[in-house]
């Protein structure tokens, strides 16, 4: 008994030792270090503009491999790219600017892109970055043994010649199309034309793919893969810890990472005299990780955070409040449907589906359960440019997307009613009965799928439709899709702003990741011709085109259209938005560029 | 040595030498008044005399009468939806004149709006301030207001309250009662079974059955419980028998342990050995002689298991593992209202009331069992 | 005794690697890919990556795979949570903030557990113990995420009295202590209620014990012999829930956690099981495992040591 005591109490001894050991480790010194310089960089300027901001937990800052847009809040802080996106307040637009190029770059055929290089730019420790260092990165973005997984931006979002073919280890490096003809000129082949706006945003913005990497960081941090003879050793795969933790984190960018606490916070310091730091103002950004939509509220509200997000739960307390702007998502959700069902083959009937179509009381989902977004009864979402983007020519503002774009939130009841009736007689006037499939541990999910059912078996009579609700995972959910085996269930679709043709893919016959169960011929001779084919440079056919492709959308319905998720957001008034509370695609509200005032 | 058998051989007595004394005597006994007491009826005597036990069970018996039959007690069903009446808080009629219940809530809003947009449903000007909003001040105010005359719905009572999508939250709430009851009291029964037969047998049987049993467990209880269950449920889809079996997968290796503990306890007493050299078989060993010394113990754990898992099944929900919808239970409607707990409090004060009502009842009412099946025990928690 | 012991680590180790390959399998039988549900990953990505990580392979050739790695103590790198980082190092980088919090919640915790559970059982009956118990219940019953957001929301936003989220700077200073004075009681009511409980209980039951008639007989007045003999005997089996309570804290609070923005180890486990990033789920299952076979053990030696009618392990 005693000896046991005893133990006890040892136990508890060296526990606490070990806590407060942990507590003042390596790490710790580090820190406090580069805090006291925090301290004395403030004594020296008069009142820094600091930025506060709440986000969330960052896997990797590694640019080849980090796939999450959190992530890329962060990177397109201390990254920089040869150009930059940013909001210009004379054009009211957005304007490229070239941040480790020269000049935007230039090009004859459009297959060909030149890039001139800035001759002084360097990684925050000294080290240059000129044309090879970018050949250099993007051989290792494509590298067929790390497998990383933005190595898409070279041959997906742009072709480039033989990209996909070194990646998968066919070819060597020197048969790429990308070529540095000197120190400072980069050269790109494309294996197609591409319009102008895609290979810009490629090659824009730090979150992107293309952002250099530090060599000696990345080769430092690199594990090769162990060949033995005959056999493939499962250890020693080829990767790099590069950018998993701050001293591994190296600045290209406008900003500079200079604490990273995993989970909790980060702090950002500007790099003054880097290119394009004069059109960043704060000159010092704090993030914490929080997780708690309320705890954000709070910290707003003692104006310990520059924004937050206004979800449906608090938009009742502050639907008058003047700060709030609405964001414009180009994602697009709703109910994929299964056309092919074989176990359910009612949903084959496309009375049905349009009877699921138009009896959906979009309203009352997006203002009903989720209060700020929009009911969308289309496919493309609303910030979609057709045409010359400097203009920024909406599609859903063409008067041909109009025409076919059903009236109010698409609710019409009578005409609903009327297509389900002839699908209940094609049942054999059987009752009818539909599984949705909703996303495990989102609440307003599941919320969405009860209003549904709801709505669903109210307007069509509980005797003739019975719809059952089933919870599942996100990603165990989009498997259940891509096999087939589902009746409806939830989720989304994005667009790209620029490019709304390319984001077609996901409903042709032989996309490999395909979700939905369509398969339309004519849709897809359309988006070979819009995105490779002879409809890409005339500018009248090809919208004409995108509308016949979303009119095939609404007609075979293979997801029911629901809402646009344009969240509310709240500033404090001391950051005077430049956009004036308008959204832009790409840059949002341009908060970084917005003007501080002193607290 | 010699002396005591002489003794022996000298005392020889033979039944002659006895004579009855008494043989005509009356004996005067008195005989028992009463009729003898079995072991239930002596619990039960006991057991009544435990006032905060009666209460206990009353308030129980309560709250399952409320679960079967509180939805049935107003026009609502627990998913019949008003998409137009959403949180609105609880208006109960008669209460409402004493300024409890009555419908109403504060709110922020501008003040040039209060005449135009409010004004009927106004009752006070609470708070006046201001946002500084591009240089401007926008006068803000903060009202309370009848929300039922605001949403139009006068003649309407929820006697607790709507919840995000206008749902009656006094029918979901006593339907979430009944079916997180249900799963608690299935998942008790279940493991108890499980865990007693094989306490049992592990602690009876000791040796390298024990290890081999205890093993088992270690294995089971080894994985967190609660990834265990997560899993599972991940596994088998949301859903009432889903979250019963995920709580039964390591639910019972308290129950085991317990039952073993005792028998650890109890075998090796002089009873029990006794009982084994009068030639008692392992069965009647295991059920008769030491098994009932665990009755008190078994039921205290089996009343706070209930709760127990009552309380899991809201933790799993906070996780966002709850039933599939739109079947609501005490943790799903906490869930619920944790998200928007500052809001609109009302959501998450009565499901919490419900939970710790329930849990405080199954306690004294577990005590009051205990102290009637074991009177040494009397008066201890 | 030490045979016993020995043994039992002996099947401990083996349990250890049972419980392994049994998450092991039920982890790869979760659905979905770790390469995530974006459909815009071209297939050719996707199936690389797969393959990379052999997870392309049927599920024994997988498990042969781990089994070597695993038998030679290799755990590996994370694959999503925090890709390329060594699975342990994780744990570690988030385990010191987790044991600071909760060993000042367990001095907090047991003191003040210990008294009102002494408290309750001397006045056993009365209105104070009444109110004990009952706050004790709820205490209990009432998930720590709802207190947790009402005493953030008015303790620290309302009335001012301390931060909201937890401070980050690394040291422990008065500033980061005040700021961890929310966290702290949000995950130590449950404990207190939990051991007044436990605690009122056992001096119950030693209070009404023979050794007490007999210590009064002996000449102690009531005090002396509750103090000498009642309160020590009935914190012996405290061990019992305080070990387990001790180790289990490592495990963190996501609860807790979330609301105060704490970069401990509670929400680990479920963003590696979500993320499908095997090799950190079995890392992690592994950390908790050995820590919850250790407190078992050390729970049933305890039983042998403070008891020694107890035997362990002995026959029928």
């Amino acid at each position: 008994m005693k000896k046991f005591k005893k133990l006890l109490a040892l136990m508890l001894i060296i526990a606490m030792t070990m806590s407060i050991l942990a507590g003042c480790g390596k790490k710790t010194q580090d820190v406090t270090k580069e805090e006291e310089e925090v301290e004395v960089e403030k004594a020296e300027s008069t009142g820094p503009k600091v930025y506060r901001k709440s986000g969330m937990s960052t896997d990797t800052l590694n640019p080849h491999v980090s796939d999450s847009t959190s992530e890329s809040y962060v990177m397109e802080l201390i990254y920089g790219n040869l150009l930059d996106l940013i909001y210009d307040k004379e054009s009211e637009g957005l304007k490229f600017i070239p941040n480790h190029a020269e000049a935007l770059p230039t090009t004859e055929d459009g297959i060909t892109w030149v890039f001139k290089l800035k001759k002084d730019i360097k990684w925050t420790d000294g080290t240059p970055i000129d044309a090879n260092s970018y050949v250099w990165s993007w051989k290792m973005l494509l590298d067929p043994e790390l497998i990383n997984s933005g190595a898409r931006a070279l041959f997906d979002t742009i072709p480039v010649v033989n990209a996909l073919e070194y990646f998968k280890g066919e070819v060597e490096w020197e048969e790429v199309g990308i070529k540095a003809l000197d120190d400072y000129t980069l050269e790109i082949k494309l294996e197609t034309q591409m319009p102008e706006i895609d290979v810009l945003l490629t090659f824009s913005r730090g979150y992107q793919a293309t952002t250099p990497v530090h060599k000696e960081l990345y080769e430092a941090g690199m594990k090769e893969k162990v060949k033995k003879e005959g056999e493939e050793d499962s250890k020693g795969l080829k990767e790099t810890d590069y950018a998993t933790s701050l001293e591994k984190t190296p600045s290209s960018g406008t900003y500079k990472l200079t604490e990273w606490v995993r989970d909790q916070h980060k702090v950002y310091e500007k790099n003054t005299g880097t290119p394009v730091a004069d059109y960043y103002t704060p000159d010092r950004i704090e993030e914490r990780v929080i997780s708690e939509n309320s705890t954000r509220i709070q910290l707003f509200e003692k104006g310990e955070l520059e924004a937050v997000s206004v979800t449906g739960d608090d938009y009742e307390k502050y639907a008058e409040d003047p700060r709030i702007v609405f964001q414009e998502a180009n994602t697009v959700w709703g109910f994929y449907i299964n056309g092919k069902s074989e176990k359910n083959p009612i949903l084959q009937n496309k009375d049905l589906r349009k009877a699921l179509f138009y009896g959906i009381n979009r309203d009352a989902i997006s203002k009903g359960v989720f209060k700020v977004y929009a009911s969308s009864p289309y496919y493309i979402s609303t910030p979609c440019m057709v045409g010359d983007w400097k203009e920024g020519l909406k599609y859903r503002d063409t008067e041909k997307a109009k025409a076919i774009t059903p009236e109010g939130s698409g609710y019409n009841p009578e005409l609903a009613k009327e297509y389900f009736e002839k699908a209940y007689a094609a049942n054999g006037n059987k009752k009818i009965q539909i599984e949705i499939i909703y996303f495990e541990a989102q609440e307003t999910m599941k919320r969405l799928s009860e209003v549904a059912e709801e709505e669903y078996e109210k307007l069509f009579g509980s005797d003739k439709l019975d719809i059952t609700l089933r919870a599942m995972p996100p990603m165990a959910a989009y498997d259940t899709y891509e096999n087939g085996d589902y009746d409806m269930g939830i989720g989304a679709r994005g667009q790209n702003t620029f490019n709304a043709w390319k984001s077609m893919v996901v409903w042709t016959s032989d996309f490999p990741n395909k979700t939905d169960t369509m398969y339309n011929k004519e849709f897809d001779e359309l988006f070979k011709r819009t995105t490779q084919g002879d409809l890409m440079n005339k500018p009248e056919e090809r919208i004409e085109a995108l509308v016949r492709m979303e009119e095939i959308l609404m007609d075979e319905i293979p997801l029911i259209p629901i809402f646009q998720n344009n969240n509310a957001v709240m500033y404090q008034d001391r950051i005077k938005l430049i956009t004036g509370g308008k959204y832009m695609p790409e840059v949002g509200f341009a908060p970084y560029q917005a003007e501080i005032l002193d607290q | 040595m010699d002396t005591t058998k002489q003794l022996k051989e000298e005392i020889k007595i033979k039944e002659k030498d006895f004579k009855f004394v008494q043989l005509d005597e009356k004996i005067y006994d008195e005989k028992f008044e009463g009729e003898a007491i079995g072991f239930f009826k002596d619990a039960m005597l006991r057991f009544k005399k435990n006032r905060a036990a009666i209460v206990s069970g009353w308030i129980i018996a309560f709250i399952v009468f409320m679960a079967i039959f509180g939805p049935m007690m107003n026009e609502y069903t627990y998913r019949e939806q008003h998409l137009e009446w959403a949180f609105l808080p609880p208006r109960v009629p008669g209460l409402e004149k004493l300024g409890i219940f009555d419908g109403t809530k504060e709110i922020r809003v501008r003040k040039e709006n209060i005449e135009e947009k409010y004004g009927d449903a106004l009752i006070k000007v609470v708070e006046e301030y201001n946002v500084k909003h591009q240089g401007r001040d926008v006068a803000m105010a903060v009202i309370k207001v009848d929300a039922y005359k605001l949403n139009e719905a006068e003649d309407v009572y929820f006697w607790l309250g709507t919840d995000s999508i206008g749902r009656d939250q006094w029918t979901r709430l006593w339907r979430g009662s009944r079916v997180s009851l249900f799963i608690g009291v299935m998942a008790v029964i279940i493991n108890m079974f499980i865990g007693v037969v094989y306490g049992s047998v592990s602690g009876y049987y000791g040796g390298w059955i024990d290890m081999v049993l205890q093993r088992i467990t270690e294995v089971l209880g080894g994985i967190p419980s609660l990834v265990l269950i997560m899993l599972f449920i991940m596994y088998m889809g949301a859903g009432i028998i889903p979250f019963i079996l995920a709580m039964v997968l390591t639910g019972w290796i308290g129950m085991s342990r317990m039952i073993r503990a005792q028998f650890y306890k109890y075998k090796g007493q002089e009873y029990v050995l006794a009982s084994r050299t009068m030639g008692a078989k392992d069965r009647s060993l295991i059920f008769r002689h030491i098994l009932p010394n665990a009755i008190g113990p078994i039921i205290t754990q089996a009343t706070l298991a209930v709760p127990g898992f009552i309380f899991t099944e809201s933790m799993l929900s906070y996780l966002g593992l709850g039933l599939g919808a739109p079947e609501p239970s005490i943790g799903v409607l906490l869930a619920e209202g944790q998200k928007v707990l500052l809001n609109h409090p009302h959501l998450t004060l009565f499901p919490a009331m419900v939970i710790s009502i329930l849990m405080l009842a199954f306690n004294l009412f577990g005590n009051g069992l205990r102290d009637a099946f074991d009177p040494t025990l009397r008066g201890q928690e | 005794m030490l045979r016993y012991i020995g043994q039992r680590l002996a099947a401990m180790a083996i349990t250890l690697f049972l419980i392994i390959s049994i998450s092991f399998f039920v982890l790869h039988a979760m659905p979905g890919s770790i390469v995530g549900d974006d459909p815009m990953i071209p297939q050719e990505v996707r199936k690389a990556i797969e393959a990379k990580y052999h997870l392309d392979k049927p599920l024994p050739v997988q498990y042969g795979y781990f089994l070597k790695d695993f038998l030679s103590f290799e755990f590996g790198t994370s694959l999503k949570v925090q890709p390329r980082v060594p699975v342990f190092n994780i744990i570690a980088e988030k385990l010191p903030i987790t044991l600071q919090l909760n060993i000042f919640s367990l001095i907090l915790t047991v003191p003040l557990g210990i008294t009102f559970g002494i408290i309750a059982a001397l006045k056993k009956n009365t209105r104070i113990d009444h109110t004990i118990s009952t706050l004790t219940i709820f205490f209990i019953s009432v998930p720590s995420f709802v207190f947790a957001a009402v005493m953030q929301y008015y303790m620290a936003f309302k009335w001012d009295l301390v931060p909201i989220l937890l401070s980050t700077e690394p040291t422990l200073t008065w500033t980061k202590f005040k700021s961890m004075i929310l966290p702290i009681l949000s995950l130590s009511f449950s404990g207190i209620a939990g051991i007044t409980r436990y605690m009122r209980a056992e001096l119950c039951d030693a209070l009404n014990s023979e050794y007490m008639l007999l210590a009064k007989t002996k000449g102690l007045s009531q005090v002396q012999a509750t103090v000498k003999h009642a309160i020590r005997n009935s914190f012996i089996p405290l061990a019992n829930i305080i070990v387990p309570m001790f180790l289990g804290i490592l495990g963190g609070s996501m609860v807790v956690e979330n609301i105060f923005s704490i970069p401990g180890t509670g929400s680990l486990m479920v963003r590696s099981i979500n993320a499908l990033d095997h090799p950190l789920s079995i890392a992690v299952l592994f950390f908790y495992s050995l820590i919850g076979l250790i407190s078992i053990l050390l729970v049933d030696l305890s039983y042998g040591i403070i008891d020694p009618r107890i035997r362990i392990g002995g026959r029928k």
